[in-house]
């Protein structure tokens, strides 16, 4: 059964799927810090107010993972900042996440050669997004 | 004169017209000199040399200058560069990850060495300047997050 995007329930399953990666385990070896995913506002997709996804991660562990405001995620040593329909690209694979900061389509705040390092790590995280089964709000039927 | 604790990145198109791919491969060698001074070496030697950076699957391109204790930025390729690189944003990505092995040369015999190597001979990498081998390894230095 699909959960829905940026809920709770989604948090708990990625967190899981961050945790039964043998690949992230690896790749994230030596990471020590959280990351902010800053999800901004697009009414017109069913998505009205920003959202927060704060990631408590060390050493390729997911430690928690939370929904909340945009303020709990911009107080993470690395903040990534982009549109709903941007971070839905990347979780459905259509954009790449190293790509899209690269041309600006994903705005980073923090160490640069930190995240350059683990840049597998950040690729598999996308990974798991994609393992799980998502309702996304633009896709809900109005009503 | 002491050395400035990080290079001063210059736009002299203006910030504001600096691509996202610009800003980021600005930022990330002035961090790394900043967390690495010894670094500044490196980034003395190459004054007056320009480094071009062509990103074919993102539609971007860039010119880095060092000038002293400045890092100029332009968007596309500018002038007569010292060294071209040619590279998809992965392979670019990937670059970074060389690590300095012994006597300050680039690794290229670890994973992160071969994957670069295999770059190369796949010409999914293209380098312009390759013979101009000091210039090359000071400039994969200060990429190197490894």
């Amino acid at each position: 059964m699909a959960i829905k995007a940026f809920s709770d329930e989604w948090a708990k399953a990625y967190k899981d799927e961050i945790n039964k990666s043998a690949v992230y385990k690896q790749a994230g070896a030596g990471w020590e810090g959280s990351v902010g995913l800053v999800v901004e506002a697009e009414p017109e997709k069913n998505f009205p107010e920003d959202k927060g996804v704060f990631m408590d991660l060390w050493h390729g562990e997911a430690r928690d993972i939370r929904v909340g405001s945009r303020a709990d995620a911009e107080a993470a040593d690395f903040v990534i900042t982009g549109p709903y329909s941007r971070w839905k690209q990347v979780a459905q694979k259509e954009l790449d996440s190293t790509k899209a900061m690269m041309q600006g389509k994903l705005k980073l705040k923090g160490d640069l050669p930190t995240i350059v390092r683990y840049t597998k790590a950040s690729q598999e995280m996308t990974e798991c997004t994609t393992r799980i089964e998502v309702e996304y709000p633009d896709e809900v039927a109005a009503g | 004169m002491t050395a400035a604790t990080a290079p001063a990145v210059v736009y002299p198109d203006g910030e504001e017209e600096a691509s996202a791919m610009a800003a980021m491969l600005a930022g990330l060698i002035t961090a790394n000199v900043e967390q690495h001074p010894e670094r500044w070496k490196d980034f003395h030697a190459l004054s007056g040399t320009s480094v071009s950076i062509e990103v074919p699957d993102i539609e971007e391109a860039l010119t880095l200058t060092f000038a002293g204790d400045d890092l100029v930025v332009r968007n596309g390729r500018q002038g007569r560069p010292a060294v071209s690189i040619t590279a998809d944003s992965d392979v670019v990505m990937a670059l970074n990850l060389v690590k300095t092995g012994p006597m300050g040369l680039p690794n290229y015999f670890d994973a992160a060495g071969r994957d670069v190597v295999r770059a190369l001979l796949n010409r999914k990498l293209k380098i312009g300047g390759m013979w101009r081998i000091d210039t090359l390894n000071r400039v994969t230095r200060l990429f190197s997050v490894a």
